[in-house]
């Protein structure tokens, strides 16, 4: 390749070759393979020294942009900032807004991070043993009254827990406060039972009234052996009863039908199932007191 | 005003080949270009390396081409930005024809790579010739030579240089008659 050739190469790549010129350049490309062969391979150089030239100038450029990749993708880092202020929103809103855990005077304690099943059940365990050790307790004390029981055991337990959480007790399926709970009501008749000596004490009784104000022909008010029995069953299985007037409230009588009830000697006794038991009028509620075998009269049995 | 004024500049100066004006440009319009070319769907670790390739290409464009010195580099870099994406512009529409076997990227780096260990001045001297596609005139002007003979038979020695070095490389045979 002599310098005419080159000149000729290095116009041609430069598109400066034309008329004449451009045709016989092309003529010979197409039948010299030599002449082709320096074509190309001037042509490679020159493409070379171009590709060499901009990579450098490209590579000035990315220095200067110092582009490095980041570590967190874009999008994610904007996922993450929404959802950073929206935490931060929540935090806020929780500790200034209205109804807050501030206002329950708990900006320390971070109760919403607290899983609030994990409380409450831990609520629900203590206060299920505070309700246990009231039932046992309550089960010695007999004379107590099971209404009186009842609040103050409620008392006790509102002081020591959440007004909140007791109630979601109260609704839990296994820890109920019930009430007690009238079971039936209805008129009981007093079987009178006496000796033959009482009954002729009695007729004696009655002819010296007679006789001494015949005038008055008087007859003394019979008596109303008929009782307003109420039959009550207690949550806390309280067996008692309370006797005013011909008023009877019964507690822990579970068979109505077989409770019975006799006069003896002006003294009430209670027959439910074979047991029997002495009643006494009052005003507060008292336990049940079995009467010994020997103190049952015979005419009952 | 002040903006064409900076932009006649900065084309003046990319025509003087002052690669300075490459670091003006980028401060000045990668952010826009990158949010451009995020639009049109490239992904943004990508965005660097294909901002310098347009900025290139258009510095080139520049120099090679008698465009305006009025010219609007930021349109004119968004409209090559367009071009570039829609694969509509050519990086080298300078040399095609069928009787020319195309050269394989191995040869080119291995002749790029031969190109890097020649001294400055020769390197300059083809890039100023073949990048930029001075004239003779012009590069005699650029270098001192008295007159563009000398700065032809310059830019001749120092391809003969590289031609050599490559053809040592790449084991490729071609005689040279001034041997």
């Amino acid at each position: 390749m002599n310098e005419l050739e080159r000149s000729l190469i290095d116009r041609y790549i430069n598109n400066s070759l034309s008329g004449i010129e451009l045709k016989e350049f092309m003529d010979r490309l197409e039948s010299d393979e030599s002449f082709r062969k320096s074509v190309a391979f001037q042509n490679l150089i020159v493409e070379s020294i171009q590709t060499y030239e901009d990579q450098r100038l490209q590579n000035g450029i990315l220095k200067q942009l110092n582009y490095k990749k980041p570590f967190i993708p874009a999008g994610l880092k904007w996922i993450l900032i929404f959802l950073s202020i929206v935490f931060l929103g929540i935090i806020l809103w929780e500790y200034i807004g209205v109804g807050t855990y501030q206002k329950k005077g708990n900006i320390f304690r971070f109760e919403m991070f607290t899983r609030k099943s994990d409380t409450n059940e831990k609520e629900k365990l203590e206060i299920k043993k505070i309700i246990k050790q009231d039932k046992s307790d309550f089960e010695n004390v007999t004379n107590l009254e099971s209404e009186k029981v009842l609040n103050e055991i409620s008392d006790t337990t509102l002081n020591e827990a959440d007004s909140a959480t007791v109630k979601e007790v109260a609704n839990d399926v296994n820890v109920e406060f019930k009430k007690d709970q009238l079971l039936v009501s209805h008129i009981l008749k007093v079987t009178e039972v006496s000796s033959e000596q009482k009954t002729t004490d009695l007729t004696l009784e009655q002819n010296t009234v007679t006789k001494l104000n015949p005038s008055a022909g008087l007859q003394e008010p019979a008596k109303n052996n008929d009782f307003m029995v109420e039959f009550w069953v207690s949550p806390i299985n309280y067996k008692g009863y309370k006797m005013r007037s011909n008023k009877l409230v019964l507690f822990g009588i579970e068979e109505p039908e077989a409770v019975k009830l006799y006069s003896y000697d002006s003294k009430l006794v209670m027959k439910y199932g074979l047991d029997y038991y002495k009643l006494h009028p009052s005003d507060e509620f008292v336990s049940f007191t079995l009467l010994k075998l020997s103190e049952i009269p015979e005419h009952i049995k | 005003m002040v903006t064409r004024r900076n932009n006649e500049e900065m084309v003046s100066l990319i025509k003087k080949g002052d690669e300075k004006v490459l670091n003006e440009l980028t401060k000045k319009f990668f952010q826009s270009s990158r949010k451009h070319l995020r639009q049109k769907g490239i992904k943004d670790s990508e965005t660097p390396a294909t901002f310098a390739q347009i900025l290139v290409n258009l510095y080139r464009e520049i120099q090679q081409s008698n465009l305006s010195i009025q010219l609007d580099i930021e349109k004119y870099l968004f409209a090559s930005i367009n071009l570039f994406l829609e694969n509509e512009k050519q990086r080298s529409k300078k040399i095609a024809s069928q009787y020319i076997p195309l050269s394989t990227e191995s040869e080119k780096e291995a002749v790029a790579a031969c190109y890097s260990i020649l001294d400055d001045n020769t390197r300059k001297l083809l890039s100023r010739r073949y990048c930029e596609k001075l004239s003779f005139e012009e590069i005699a002007a650029m270098f001192d030579y008295s007159n563009p003979v000398i700065a032809q038979f310059e830019v001749n020695k120092a391809l003969l240089q590289l031609q050599k070095v490559s053809m040592a490389r790449l084991n490729v045979s071609i005689k040279f008659s001034n041997e």
